[in-house]
């Protein structure tokens, strides 16, 4: 820590920390020396703390934002014009920031307003592409959760189309909670939720490389490169349980280093009964983010027992602690997690073993599931982005070793850096793509503080030229574009359209009016089998039981062509009632399949074959219900050797 | 419904780590930007660990078991804050201050405008063109359980006010026909329907959709297979 902050003495800000004083026995020498923060801050307290450029950024990134909503209300009508736009708009918000934060000029004020805004910035990029409902497929799953325990008052409340879900209620409490106490519902609640989840993962991650670092310079380069991980805009933005625990893991991770930087006292007891409940948040609200803690806690005090003068046994306590409170969630409330990770990790060892044994094959980058094959320019950025950071990373790697290598917590994200890399090839894999896809945002912890250092060490700190913060900046943007290009599929960036208005009424999707009406003519919790798409509005407003996928033979059913004892006995075996077809192709696709169709759009006008969605029609035994054109209930109940329906 | 709103939020999201975090860390300890982060997860944690005892008792998660128990952590947390001198102790949070200024306070009232704008216009509904109206139809048996009863309903999701004519056939034979039916977007339609000592047997019962604008061609068609007079 030492040896970095002397290097940053360009920084000008009040708010910049100054070079320890000479080691204290019995401290560790990366640590800021006891009481030495404290001095500083009070000195600090006197001055006030310019903004620099923080509030005309702020208008800057405003007008960015006006543009992405521009562009979304655009491609919501078909526009062509809307995805240029949108790119515009979301540079304008990320580029200036970044490119102000490169400089060693702004304050730790400045720097941690505009990381602040950037993060909720973007944040809010997610809520104008569905500023009117949960769209996106665990968003429907988790609401569904929080409506139970609204309607029942009571956890645990059984989830059919995600099983674990439930067993980790954190998420599903807290918005129960706001949503009982303020009126608001599930989903403006669910939003604010994951709002203040943003805020401490922004301010969290700042303080933790501040703190580990000594530089406020770098916990904002850090942060903002963060936010180029493919899934920050979107995926790690949604209403599911991951957006909630991966923050407040980051928040415990800083509390941790905090704790490490405090003397014997009041304040470290303190810290540390935070962090521990803190880490009790976690446990209960995500399996995965639970583990990386544990799997966090257990590097640090390995690092730190290897690199401290003195044996310490606070950090091994602290990782029993979090070990024993895992384990005790997982194997005494939520084992079915095992049934629900273990088949992930079983297809993916499966698919790279069959790849060299030249059993399988490998994905083809840039193409969609669908067989969409993106753009040239999305090539290029998303190749290009991976370059920049393979580039970088040595340098930063480098500089944790010859700055940092009596820093436990560098060394540990300096590992995670290399974690990353060695994840990403995991996606020419097809079943071990989602493997990398989720440990990315782990692990880009580690990246964001290695490509940091690399930054500040690849220009210099006192005598910065515009010129190289303008090409960093670029390179920023670069990572930006190019992660948002490889993280979110390409026809689900861009706003769709989920209800329209005609005189007075809204217009709401065809699965969306269906589900409604099962709750109302049928009742709740119905079997029910569907494709993908419909099957969360089946759950999440139908109140219904709903069969899709892979699981239970239901997506051979749908998809067959004629009704013969296969599918006669997936009817019996699931005891499904009714079954939804929606004729349309794209409903197969659970991320876009929700919206209202374009029918001049071929993607989005393509149907089923005939043979496959009429294949119920005229069966001895099945009744049609429900006919809305796109789609149509049928009532399987006699198929199923079950009584009628209502 | 904006207190109640705003006081919900706080309750949830603020209050308890506030006064958890004041319990822990006595005034002057704590930079602000630190502090929000700790009230922030201790109020989040309050909220999830507490669901879980809730849940245990037999009082569940209802909006009075919520409160008194969110209230009850604050108030607790807050005299032990008030105990351990967090109101006295002399000095002001570290930190410097923050001078806003005239000119800085007017461009964060811009960039807040801006941002209000943005959200106003991303909320707007998607525009009609481009997408397509629909009519939904159903037909189900009585809910009374009548064997020979039947419920057969039209809701209209179109765009404009549209004339439908219904037929009930049973067997292919047309036995009831609902005429010059209109239906504004929204507008819902339902009649219920008793099958005479003739009709009571086995076979299909049909109900079809026409629009006056495309008349002869079914749209929208739905049917309940009949197993013999009792259903």
């Amino acid at each position: 820590m030492s040896l970095a902050r002397s290097r940053e003495s360009g920084a000008t800000g009040t708010g910049d920390m100054v070079s320890p004083a000479a080691s204290v026995p019995g401290t560790r020498t990366w640590e800021a020396q006891p009481g030495q923060t404290a001095a500083l801050q009070e000195r600090a307290g006197s001055v006030a703390a310019p903004l620099g450029w923080l509030p005309a950024l702020c208008v800057v990134g405003a007008f960015g934002l006006l543009g992405v909503a521009i562009a979304f209300n655009g491609s919501r009508g078909g526009a062509s014009w809307a995805e240029p736009v949108f790119w515009l708009g979301l540079l304008l918000l990320y580029v200036p920031i970044a490119f102000r934060v490169i400089s060693a000029a702004p304050s730790r004020a400045e720097r941690l307003g505009l990381v602040v805004f950037a993060g909720l910035g973007l944040y809010l990029v997610k809520i104008m592409q569905n500023p009117l409902a949960f769209t996106y497929p665990d968003e429907f799953v988790h609401q569904y959760n929080v409506d139970q325990i609204l309607n029942t008052g009571h956890l645990f409340s059984p989830n059919v189309a995600l099983p674990v879900t439930p067993l980790y209620p954190g998420l599903s409490t807290v918005t129960a909670a706001l949503a009982s106490l303020s009126g608001l519902g599930s989903f403006v609640s669910g939003l604010i939720v994951i709002a203040a989840a943003r805020l401490i993962l922004v301010l969290s991650l700042f303080l933790f490389i501040e703190r580990i670092s000594g530089s406020d310079r770098l916990g904002s380069i850090a942060s903002m490169l963060y936010m180029t991980h493919p899934n920050f805009v979107f995926f790690s933005a949604e209403f599911s349980y991951e957006s909630l625990a991966l923050p407040l893991a980051l928040a415990v991770a800083f509390l941790i280093a905090e704790r490490e930087s405090l003397d014997r006292s009041v304040a470290r007891g303190a810290t540390t009964i935070a962090a521990i409940v803190g880490i009790m948040a976690v446990i209960i609200t995500h399996h995965l983010t639970s583990y990386a803690l544990v799997a966090f806690f257990f590097g640090f005090a390995i690092l730190d027992w290897r690199l401290s003068s003195k044996r310490r046994w606070a950090p091994w306590l602290i990782a029993l602690f979090a070990l024993a409170a895992a384990s005790e969630w997982l194997f005494f409330v939520a084992g079915l997690t095992f049934s629900y990770l273990w088949p992930v990790a079983y297809r993916a060892l499966l698919s790279i073993g069959q790849f060299f044994t030249g059993k399988g094959f490998t994905r083809e980058l840039f193409t969609s599931s669908g067989g969409r094959v993106a753009p040239l320019w999305e090539r290029a950025v998303g190749i290009g982005s991976v370059l920049v950071s393979a580039v970088g990373l040595p340098f930063g790697l480098w500089r944790v070793w010859n700055d940092q290598r009596k820093n436990p917590f560098a060394l540990f994200l300096g590992g995670a850096s290399c974690i990353y890399f060695g994840a990403l090839a995991l996606r020419f894999f097809p079943a071990a793509w989602e493997i990398a896809n989720r440990a990315s945002e782990f692990v880009f912890v580690g990246v964001s503080f290695v490509l940091a250092l690399a930054t500040v060490w690849l220009v210099g700190t006192r005598w910065l030229t515009g010129a190289r913060q303008a090409l960093l900046a670029a390179a920023f943007a670069l990572l930006f574009v190019g992660g948002l290009v490889a993280g979110w599929s390409p026809n689900a960036r861009l706003a769709r359209p989920f209800l329209t208005e005609a005189d007075g009424h809204t217009v709401e999707p065809q699965g969306l009016v269906a589900s409604e009406w099962m709750l109302s003519f049928l009742g709740p919790k119905n079997r029910i089998a569907s494709d993908p798409s419909n099957m969360h509005f089946l759950l999440t407003y139908g109140n219904q039981w709903p069969f899709s996928g892979n699981a239970y033979g239901i997506q051979s059913m749908m998809q067959a062509t004629a009704i013969d004892q296969s599918v006669v006995s997936i009817i019996r075996s699931t005891g499904v009632r009714y079954i939804l077809v929606d004729k349309r192709q794209i409903s197969a696709d659970q991320l876009v399949g929700v919206y209202l169709d374009r029918p001049s759009d071929p993607a989005d006008s393509a149907l089923l074959s005939r043979k496959v969605y009429g294949k119920w029609d005229g069966q001895a035994g099945v009744s049609r219900i429900y006919d809305s054109g796109n789609i149509v209930i049928y009532d399987v109940s006699a198929l199923g050797g079950l009584p009628p329906g209502r | 419904m904006i207190i109640l709103s705003i006081v919900g939020i706080l309750l949830v999201l603020v209050l308890p780590g506030a006064a958890l975090s004041a319990a822990l860390f006595p005034r002057g300890t704590l930079a602000i930007e630190k502090r929000v982060v700790v009230t922030l997860v201790l109020s989040i944690a309050a909220a999830a660990l507490g669901g879980l005892f809730l849940n245990l008792s037999t009082l569940g998660l209802s909006f009075g078991t919520w409160a008194i128990y969110l209230l009850t952590v604050t108030l607790g947390a807050t005299v032990i804050a008030v105990l351990r001198g967090f109101t006295g102790v002399a000095g002001r949070a570290p930190g410097p201050r923050l001078q806003l200024g005239l000119l800085n306070t007017g461009l964060f009232g811009v960039a807040a405008a801006v941002i209000l704008i943005a959200l106003a216009v991303a909320a707007r509904p998607a525009p009609q063109q481009g997408l397509q109206g629909y009519s939904t139809l159903y037909l189900l048996p009585a809910a009374n359980g009548d064997p020979n009863g039947y419920r057969i309903g039209v809701t209209s999701a179109e765009f404009s006010a549209v004339q439908y004519d219904i037929q009930l056939k049973l067997n292919g034979q047309v036995i009831y026909e609902w005429s010059n039916i209109t239906l504004t977007p929204g507008q819902e339609w339902s009649s219920a329907v008793e099958l005479s000592s003739s009709q009571k047997g086995a076979g299909r019962l049909e109900a079809v959709l026409y629009r006056h604008d495309h008349p002869g061609q079914a749209y929208r068609q739905t049917e309940v297979v009949r197993t013999g007079p009792g259903g």
